[in-house]
């Protein structure tokens, strides 16, 4: 369950054969497979093939092209294709949320430690240590013990678990930029820690985060998938790749496209997610992307 | 090039793990050898405790009941009542009064087994104060005393003739418990026969991993003939495909009940397994609560019954491999008294529309459905369900729960549920009906009269058709939305042999198993 | 100095992640007894309960009294079995720790040699695939791969069980067959994120001065690497190695409800489906300080082998 960004290729070691195309290829692909994701998750709010949740047992196990069902059917007959197009829904629900998650949390709780330093400082910076000893998934089988588990307590703990990264990345790029001149001149002219925050602070940080973020949401569609093929995730009807895989488990001898299709899903809105935000570092440059712990 | 030939090692490593099994000499566990003495079991459910007459999972009668645990009689394979831990016994003719004469032999820890630990053990079963409470405790309803008349007999005094009593008394929780070696602690839940079980069966207790395996070993000094087999182990496998995988890799010998039919095929064409094809047996239904809002209303149950379509959930849930039922009846010879109502509330989306609109629901309503997702069926039904009760304007939430969460919020009080889907497996089971605190509250006097009335009454013929208008008027209610009653399905290898055939009670008796 | 220093961090670590697991078990939600027993249960039921566990007392007591229970090896006793958790807890190990090592030997084995090689010939064709190959690995969820796996293998070709584990006792053959999709799963995810790293270390040392000057004195450049610039190469990799073994533990908890396996991760998720506080208070516990002791030996090794940071510090 782990995932890291290295880009394709580091700065300055491009291969022969790509720096003669002058183009940034990672960027293409991503924006390409999340731009898919995106969109399927959108038509299907207006439009399916099929009702997702319609069950019709006669037609099941339908081999993909059959019937109408362009990926073909599952054990109760409803039509794979309208299911991975529903499950892009909720799996951009939650890598939104999740990485909203950490960025309320994680950019606030840098802002004041790079500003206020001292204990405030330490205190973040301890949070965020003992916040990194838990891996998200674990934090999200605790949570589903003590509430029930949910869509919601998976996100709330995958958010949790990315708060330190982010909360770190603000702080160390925080600190860069009180050192400027023109931000101790801001504040011998009295500026108040909230305007430098939101003035120079965040403008300064943004990229970093779009980056950060675009990783974050990738472990995120790990997570939850893993969450759900356990059932600790999305409960039914509620399409998701997750649990469909997990479904999918008990007719591997009917059928072995089954199991194809959502993780393919998966895999590719990951590869997707990767991708972009390697394509968007080349872009922005920023040196301070942290690697996210793996899950 | 050293780098490349370091890669390839773990590959021949893959080569040679694999030739163990396309080689066909798996040695450890070679599956179907002969002479082997140790069966393994998989079990789709653990127990949640081993004191049998505390534990309401199916599960724990089937691996302890006859085989670590007797009662004082027990269910053969054709449905017919034999002598177990008594050797026979009289009646009275009004029907009234039981005398038992008691087998001498001693439990498994060496103490001997009298007619006080029968008197000790029924008479525990049927205090409702008693802690953990016993999940029958209506089986000993009749029952006004039970008194040691000497070391081996004990007598059994009935308020009225009962039907069923003696039937009961050879289920799970009737078992017979050692007085001796219980202690009834202040710890409301722990008592040592939840961990330590002590029977008088041909196999004693060795070791327990919760969740994981059971393992009981023979018995040396059983009364009956000595079991060929040494040692048995129930291993708890949840998920359907691990199960059956299980079984071809040779890891277990047999599934008790199988929970994947779909996968059926695949051993058919197999010479190396046989399948063992039962009666229906359990009741498999959406179990309407019958005192909460709109379901208190007899035409939104109707409704809902009647969206349902039990062909597809018997093709859906059990690959076929089950019949329809139309009331709280399975056609079975545990259950003689069977009639078919599968003509009431037929599936009928249109009719089921108009009802929910007689009922002021036209624009809608949301149900919420307890689904217990330990349970194959119980997940695949509720994506059924959902899809159904859709077509009619009936909103479905899924609310997921363990069985656990289930036995104490829906089972138990405070039974707060609208519907759930449960298989039912004990047999015998419509006088629940009587009780209006069973978790469906089905409150019709009537009906619970004449359920008592039945079991009461000696003339058959009578007692039949009380039994059939009780049937029909749980249709007619719509008191639950019966769907099906599969069938006890297992699989076993072709060279066991003395494995119970066509299991009807919920135990499973391997005394007289062995390996060919 | 400094590893007793390192070691009172880890310590304090470890105090302060017990505190927090304790707290959202027993603190957050309110009443561990209600958790038990769902939200709706009866008071009668909720009253029983706490007194069984012993509820009515502080929590501070509580708190002690299950740290100095764990110090003592004594894991308490499961809310559902009522059985002695420790001797679970070990019996579970046996499937989990071999399943992480052999999970982690299989990723080595494959991304060392494909990570040098990528990282050598980065210009070339071969380097870029092996490249991109990896980044796809890296996006494929490693319980996926063991279903794909489970298709090919035990589906179609029938040549090792898809599921279920037979214990070591039974047979150690049969123990290792069941282990060995599990574990090419999970390695071949964990060796595609390890290609990438060793990958990255081989360039950057490439760049390195010393490189450049043993290939002038007339050393190829696979001779030159071969005596400079692996050794230096393993630095980054092996505190990688130390998160990524964390990582296979988290992966092994997942792999093994594919595999059904036996292991602390099936005993983790049952917990948390029945709800059994201390057994899930006692396991995440046990992972974290898993993970803690893991990251405190890769900072000790890491140390160990680069002799600026032994310097500078």
């Amino acid at each position: 369950m782990s995932s890291e960004v290295i880009g394709l290729t580091e700065p300055g070691l491009e291969p022969a054969w790509r720096r003669r195309s002058g183009l940034n290829p990672s960027l293409l692909a991503g924006g390409i497979l999340v731009g898919a994701v995106i969109l399927a998750a959108l038509v299907s709010y207006v439009w399916t093939p099929f009702d997702p949740t319609h069950v019709v047992v006669s037609d099941r196990f339908q081999p993909p092209g059959q019937g109408g069902h362009l990926l073909g059917s599952d054990a109760l007959g409803r039509d794979v294709a309208s299911q991975i197009m529903a499950g892009a829904r909720n799996t951009l629900l939650v890598g939104i949320v999740t990485v909203a998650i950490a960025l309320l949390i994680g950019v606030p709780l840098g802002g004041v430690a790079a500003l206020y330093r001292g204990w405030a400082e330490e205190l973040v910076m301890r949070f965020s240590d003992l916040v990194l000893a838990f891996p998200a998934l674990l934090l999200a089988f605790l949570f589903a013990a003590v509430f029930h588990a949910s869509t919601l307590t998976a996100m709330g703990a995958i958010g949790i678990a990315f708060v330190p990264v982010f909360a770190r990345v603000v702080r160390g790029a925080g600190l860069q930029v009180m050192e400027q001149d023109y931000v101790t001149a801001a504040r011998t002219f009295g500026s108040s820690a909230l305007g430098i925050f939101f003035r120079h602070l965040l403008p300064n940080v943004a990229s970093v985060m779009i980056v950060q973020a675009t990783i974050a949401f990738a472990i995120a569609i790990l997570a939850e998938a893993a969450l759900s093929y356990l059932g600790l995730g999305t409960p039914p009807p509620t399409p998701s790749w997750g649990r469909m895989l997990s479904d999918s488990q008990n007719y591997l001898a009917q059928s072995s496209t089954l199991a194809l299709w959502p993780g393919l899903s998966i895999a590719l809105s990951v590869l997707g997610f990767n991708l972009l935000g390697d394509g968007l570092r080349d872009l922005l440059d920023p040196k301070l992307v942290q690697r996210i712990p793996p899950q | 090039m050293r780098l490349l030939r370091a890669a390839t090692l773990p590959i021949l490593l893959i080569l040679a793990l694999t030739g163990c099994q396309s080689g066909g000499g798996n040695a450890g566990a070679s599956p179907g050898a002969t002479g082997k003495d140790k069966i393994v079991v998989g079990f789709v459910q653990g127990p949640t405790s081993l004191d049998i007459t505390s534990d309401a999972t199916a599960s724990i009668a089937t691996m302890l009941r006859d085989n670590l645990y007797e009662g004082l009689l027990r269910t053969d394979a054709s449905g017919v009542l034999i002598p177990q831990l008594a050797t026979g016994w009289d009646t009275t003719p009004d029907g009234k009064t039981y005398t038992f004469h008691l087998r001498s032999t001693n439990w498994q820890d060496g103490t001997p087994f009298t007619a006080q630990d029968v008197k000790f053990s029924w008479d525990r079963a049927r205090d409702p104060q008693n802690k953990p409470a016993n999940p029958h405790l209506d089986y000993w309803a009749p029952v006004s005393s039970v008194d040691v008349v000497d070391d081996h007999t004990v007598k059994v005094s009935l308020k009225q003739y009962s039907d069923n009593f003696l039937f009961r008394m050879a289920q799970g929780s009737a078992a017979i418990i050692p007085k001796s070696t219980h202690v009834v602690s202040t710890n409301p839940v722990a008592t040592n026969l939840a961990t330590q079980p002590v029977g008088t069966g041909p196999f004693k207790f060795s070791t327990y991993l919760p969740n994981t395996s059971l393992t009981l070993v023979r018995n040396a000094a059983w009364w009956g003939p000595k079991p060929r087999l040494q040692q048995i182990t129930f291993r708890f496998i949840t998920d359907a495909n691990a199960m059956n995988n299980a079984l071809k890799a040779g890891d277990i010998d047999a599934i008790a009940q199988l929970g994947g039919p779909e996968q059926l095929p695949s051993f058919k064409s197999d010479n190396n397994f046989r399948i063992l094809e039962g009666a229906p047996a359990g009741k498999l239904m959406v179990a309407y609560n019958n005192s909460k809002g709109a379901l208190k209303d007899v035409r939104v149950r109707k409704a809902i019954s009647m969206a349902i379509d039990k062909k597809a959930w018997i093709d859906g849930v059990f690959a076929g491999y089950a019949v329809p039922i139309g009331s709280h009846a399975v056609p079975n010879v545990t259950e003689p008294y069977y009639v078919d109502e599968n003509q009431v509330n037929k599936y009928d989306p249109t009719e089921a529309k108009k009802q929910l609109a007689a009922a002021g629901y036209a624009s809608g309503l949301t149900l919420h459905l307890a689904e217990v997702s330990d349970f194959p069926y119980a997940v695949r039904g509720g994506d059924i369900l959902n899809s159904e009760l859709k077509a009619v304007g009936v909103t479905l939430q899924i609310d997921t729960m363990t069985f656990n969460d289930w036995l104490h919020t829906v089972f138990l009080p405070p039974q707060d549920y609208d519907l759930t889907i449960i298989n039912h497996v004990e047999p015998r089971d419509i006088g629940n009906y009587a009780n209006p605190k069973y978790y469906w509250h089905y409150d019709n006097p009537q009906v619970a009269q004449m359920v008592l009335q039945a079991d009461a009454e000696q003339d058959q013929a009578k007692r039949k058709s009380m039994y059939a208008t009780v049937q029909k008027q749980l249709a007619d209610d719509a008191a639950n939305g019966y769907i099906m009653s599969p069938k006890q399905i297992d699989v076993i290898r072709a060279n066991l042999r003395g494995y119970p055939e066509k299991r009807l009670s919920t135990s499973l008796y391997l005394a007289k198993a062995y390996f060919s | 100095m400094q590893v007793l220093s390192r070691l009172a961090v880890l310590l304090l670590s470890l105090m302060v992640a017990s505190m927090a697991v304790f707290a959202v078990v027993n603190v957050l939600p309110g009443d561990p007894a209600a958790v038990i027993l769902g939200t709706s249960a009866s008071p009668q039921q909720i009253a029983d309960l706490h007194r069984q566990l012993g509820l009515d007392r502080p929590a501070w007591l509580r708190y002690l009294e299950w740290l100095g229970g764990l110090i003592r090896g004594d894991f308490g006793v499961s809310l559902i079995s009522k059985q002695p958790i420790l001797p679970e807890l070990q019996g579970r190990a046996l499937v989990s720790v071999p399943l992480a090592l052999f999970a982690m030997f299989l990723a080595l084995a494959v991304s060392i040699p494909l990570g040098i090689v990528a990282g050598v010939r980065y210009r070339s064709l071969s380097g870029s695939l092996i490249s991109a190959l990896s980044l796809g690995g890296i996006a494929i969820p490693a319980f996926w791969a063991g279903l794909l796996l489970v298709t090919i293998f035990a589906v179609q070709l029938h040549v090792l069980p898809a599921g279920s584990f037979v214990p070591w006792e039974e047979s150690p053959v049969g123990a290792l067959r069941s282990l060995l999709l599990p574990s090419i799963a999970l390695g071949l995810v964990q060796g595609a994120v390890l290609t990438r790293y060793i990958r990255s270390a081989v360039i950057e040392v490439q760049r390195e001065d010393y490189i450049r000057t043993a290939r002038s004195k007339g050393l190829t450049r696979g001779q030159a690497l071969r005596r400079h610039g692996l050794k230096n190469a393993a630095i980054p990799v092996v505190t990688i190695l130390g998160l990524q073994l964390t990582s296979l533990l988290v992966g092994a908890v997942v792999i093994e409800n594919v595999f059904y396996l036996p292991g602390l991760g099936r005993m983790l998720l049952d917990a948390v489906r029945n709800r059994d506080l201390i057994e899930i208070q006692d396991l995440i516990l046990l992972l974290t300080a898993t993970v803690l002791v893991i990251n405190f030996a890769t900072d000790l090794s890491y140390r160990l082998l680069d002799p600026r940071i032994r310097a500078s510090r």
